[in-house]
C-alpha cells in the first residue's frame, strides 16, 4: 500500500502528464489550423513551375509542353497561368491557352520581343499564266525572316520598311515565314490579253514579251485603210475571254466604250500615254499625259534602264490614284500610276517605246523587259478564283496562323507580367487528419489519467 | 495571222519604220544601192505604215544595229563575219531582231551562198526550208505558191533553178533569220523610174516581209 506521500507524488506527475497531453492536443489543433492557411502544393510535369498559385509554362526546349498547359489548367491549385515564350506558339497551344482563359483562369504571357517576332503573312496566287505566288510579309524593320514551304527553306531576308515581299515560282501552296503560316488561293482562271496598237516595234515586242511570259495575245493591226491584220483571234471584249487590255496608242479610242465597260466589270487596263491623251479612254485615265521628254543617253545599259526611255510624265493626278513609279530625272516626274475603275484596275504608263530597252539594254535586257511586262499584267489582270477553290481557311475573327503573334494577342491580350494574386484567394491545403488523431489521442490520454486518479 | 478587212481607223502613228541595210567588213554589202528606196516607196504606196523616207546603213560591228529590228543583208562575195560582227549578230537575234539575207548571185553553189549559210549556221543555227503556206506569204499580199519567183530565176540565170522555198531559222515560232537565194536584190534594185513599166510590182513581197516583222 502506497503512502500518502507516494500518492501525492504520483498525482503530481499525472497532473504534469495531463497538462502535457492537453498541450499536445492544442498544438496539434493549432498545426491543423495553420496547415489549412497554406496554398495547395502542386507538382509540375516538366516545363512548368508554380509560385503562389501562378503556374508558369515555358518553351525552354523549343515549344511548350501541351501536357503542361493541360495539367496546369486542370489542377485545382492553379489560380493563374503565365506562359513565358521564346517563339510564337503554334495554333494548338494558342488554342489551349485561349481555352484556359475562357474557362475563367487568368492567363498571361510574356516574351522577349527579339525572339518573338511579330510577323504577319499574306499569300496569294499571281495573275500569271506560268503560275507563281506572291508572299507579302509584314514585320518590324530589321527583323530577320526566313521563307520556307513544306519541302524546306527557300530564302531569307531582313525586313526593311516594315516588311519583305517574295515572288515564288511554282504552284500555289502553303508558305511559312518565321512561324507565320499561310496558304495561297488556288491559281486563278486567266483569259487572254487584247492589244490595241498601231503596227510598230512597240506592239511587236510587247506581244513577244507577253507571249514569252505565257499570255495569249490578240491584236488587230491596221496596215492600210480598210485593211487590218489580226494576231490571234480577237473577239468582243468581256471578262470571260480577256483578262486585260493593253492600249498603246489611239487605236484603242474607237473601242473606248467597250474597254470602259470591260474595266468596270473587273478587267484590267494598261494604258500608255498616247492612248490616255484623249478619246473615250480619257475618263479612265489616272492623270494627264505631259509632253515627251527624251531618254537619258546611255541609261538603257545601266541599273535603271527605263531612264533611257522617252517618258511622257503623268500629271494632274486623279484623287484616287496610287503612284507606282517615279523617274529619277529632275523633279521626279511620275512614270506609272494605278487606280480602280469599277471592279477593274487601270495602270497608266508614262514610258514610251519600251522595245528599245529590250534591244539596246544590258545583258539581262530581254528578261527584265519581259518581267516588266509580266508585272504590268500581274497588277491589272482580271483573275477570278472559282468559288470553293480557296486553299486558305474560311474567314475567322482571329488572325490565325498567318500572324501567330497577333493571334496570341487577340486571344490572350498583350504581353504582361504574371498576375500578382492575393494570398487569401484560391483553394487551401486541407488539414492533415493526423493532427486530429494526435489531438484526440492526447485528450483521451489526459481524460483517462484524470479518471484513474479520481479527478473529474 | 490572216488578212482581214475592217473599217478605217485614224490612228496616231508610232515611230516610223526605218529600212536598214547591214554593213559587214567582208564582201560587198552595198551591191543593191537602189533597193532600199524602192522598198520604202512600195511600203508607202500600199500601206499606211509610217515609214522613214530614207533608209540607213548600219554596221554589224556596232550596237547601233540593235536599233533596227529588221535588217537586210545582201552581197555577191564570200561572207566572213568578224568576231565583233558575230557577237552583235547573235545578240541581235537573241533579242528578237529579224535578219533577211538575200544571195545577190542567184547561184546555189555561189561563194556568197556557201559562206553566208555557213556563217548563219555557225552563229545562229541551221536553216530550214520555210513552208510555202507560212504566215509570211499572207502577211499583206497573198502569195499562194510561196515566195514569188524573180525574173533572174525565170530567165535561167545563175544556177538555172527556180527555188521553191526560202529558208529560215525560227525560234518561238518566229522567224529570226530569213534566207533567200532567189536574188531579190537584183529584182528590187531597179531604177525607180522603171517601176511604172512593170506589169506586176516585184517589190510587193517586201511589204509582206516588213508587215510580218512588225506584227510577229
Amino acid at each position: 500500500m502506497r503512502s500518502p506521500t507516494d500518492t501525492a507524488a504520483a498525482d503530481a506527475a499525472r497532473v504534469v502528464a495531463e497538462w502535457t497531453a492537453r498541450s499536445v492536443a492544442i498544438i496539434a489543433l493549432l498545426l491543423a489550423w495553420w496547415s489549412t492557411s497554406r496554398p495547395l502544393p502542386w507538382h509540375s510535369p516538366g516545363h512548368a513551375g508554380s509560385r503562389d498559385g501562378v503556374m508558369t509554362v515555358h518553351d525552354s526546349s523549343g515549344t511548350i509542353d501541351v501536357r503542361a498547359i493541360g495539367d496546369a489548367a486542370s489542377n485545382p491549385a492553379t489560380r493563374a497561368m503565365h506562359a513565358h515564350l521564346r517563339e510564337p506558339p503554334d495554333a494548338e497551344r494558342r488554342a489551349l491557352l485561349h481555352a484556359a482563359l475562357l474557362s475563367g483562369l487568368p492567363v498571361s504571357w510574356r516574351a522577349d520581343s527579339a525572339t518573338l517576332p511579330a510577323v504577319a503573312l499574306a499569300v496569294s496566287a499571281l495573275a500569271d499564266p506560268t503560275g507563281g505566288t506572291i508572299v507579302r510579309t509584314v514585320a518590324q524593320s530589321g527583323t530577320p525572316l526566313s521563307l520556307s514551304d513544306s519541302v524546306g527553306w527557300l530564302d531569307s531576308a531582313t525586313a526593311v520598311r516594315g516588311g519583305v515581299q517574295w515572288n515564288v515560282s511554282g504552284p500555289a501552296r502553303a508558305f511559312q515565314v518565321s512561324g507565320a503560316r499561310s496558304a495561297a488561293t488556288a491559281h486563278p482562271r486567266l483569259g487572254r490579253v487584247r492589244l490595241f496598237a498601231a503596227p510598230g516595234w512597240e506592239a511587236r515586242f510587247a506581244m513577244q514579251a507577253l507571249e514569252e511570259a505565257g499570255w495569249t495575245v490578240d491584236a488587230d493591226f491596221m496596215i492600210a485603210p480598210r485593211v487590218s491584220i489580226t494576231a490571234g483571234a480577237p473577239a468582243s471584249l468581256d471578262t470571260s475571254r480577256y483578262s486585260a487590255v493593253i492600249a498603246i496608242d489611239s487605236t484603242a479610242w474607237p473601242s473606248g466604250n467597250a474597254i470602259a465597260r470591260f474595266v468596270r466589270e473587273g478587267g484590267g487596263l494598261v494604258m500608255f500615254g498616247s492612248a490616255a491623251s484623249g478619246g473615250a479612254l480619257a475618263p479612265m485615265r489616272a492623270g494627264s499625259s505631259a509632253s515627251v521628254s527624251p531618254g537619258i543617253p546611255g541609261a538603257l545599259r545601266t541599273a535603271m534602264p527605263r531612264e533611257g526611255l522617252a517618258l511622257r510624265p503623268v500629271t494632274s493626278l486623279a484623287t484616287d490614284v496610287v503612284v507606282l513609279e517615279r523617274s529619277e530625272r529632275p523633279g521626279s516626274p511620275i512614270a506609272m500610276v494605278a487606280r480602280r475603275v469599277g471592279l477593274g484596275r487601270v495602270v497608266q504608263v508614262g514610258w514610251e517605246q519600251t522595245w528599245e530597252w529590250r534591244m539596246l539594254g544590258g545583258d539581262d535586257a530581254v528578261e527584265s523587259h519581259r518581267d516588266w511586262w509580266r508585272a504590268l499584267l500581274q497588277r491589272t489582270a482580271y483573275a477570278p478564283v472559282a468559288s470553293g477553290d480557296s486553299l486558305t481557311d474560311r474567314w475567322q475573327p482571329l488572325p490565325g496562323d498567318a500572324a501567330p503573334a497577333a493571334d496570341l494577342v487577340a486571344r490572350l491580350g498583350p504581353a504582361q507580367a504574371p498576375a500578382e494574386l492575393p494570398t487569401t484567394s484560391g483553394p487551401l491545403t486541407p488539414p492533415s487528419p493526423w493532427w486530429f488523431v494526435i489531438a484526440a489521442g492526447a485528450l483521451l490520454a489526459e481524460w483517462w489519467s484524470r479518471r484513474l486518479r479520481g479527478a473529474r | 495571222m490572216s488578212g482581214a478587212v475592217s473599217s478605217a481607223v485614224n490612228f496616231h502613228a508610232t515611230s516610223p519604220f526605218v529600212f536598214a541595210t547591214a554593213q559587214y567588213e567582208s564582201g560587198d554589202w552595198d551591191s543593191a544601192p537602189s533597193l532600199s528606196g524602192n522598198i520604202i516607196d512600195t511600203v508607202a504606196r500600199y500601206t499606211s505604215l509610217p515609214v522613214a523616207p530614207q533608209g540607213v546603213s548600219v554596221s554589224l560591228s556596232s550596237e547601233d544595229a540593235l536599233r533596227y529590228p529588221l535588217l537586210f543583208l545582201t552581197g555577191h562575195l564570200p561572207v566572213r563575219f568578224t568576231q565583233q560582227e558575230g557577237r552583235v549578230l547573235q545578240r541581235y537575234i537573241e533579242r528578237g531582231g529579224l535578219l533577211f539575207v538575200d544571195d545577190h548571185n542567184h547561184d546555189i553553189d555561189g561563194a556568197f551562198h556557201k559562206t553566208a549559210t555557213e556563217e548563219i549556221t555557225r552563229l545562229i543555227g541551221p536553216l530550214s526550208p520555210l513552208p510555202n503556206d507560212h504566215a509570211l506569204y499572207s502577211a499583206f499580199f497573198r502569195f499562194e505558191d510561196g515566195p514569188p519567183t524573180t525574173s533572174h530565176e525565170l530567165n535561167g540565170w545563175g544556177d538555172n533553178l527556180v527555188h521553191e522555198h526560202l529558208f529560215a531559222v525560227q525560234r518561238d515560232n518566229r522567224i529570226r533569220v530569213l534566207y533567200s537565194n532567189k536574188d531579190y536584190s537584183s529584182e528590187w534594185n531597179f531604177h525607180p523610174d522603171n517601176k511604172r513599166f512593170l506589169g506586176v510590182d516585184p517589190t510587193r513581197f517586201a511589204v509582206n516581209l516588213i508587215v510580218y516583222a512588225l506584227t510577229h
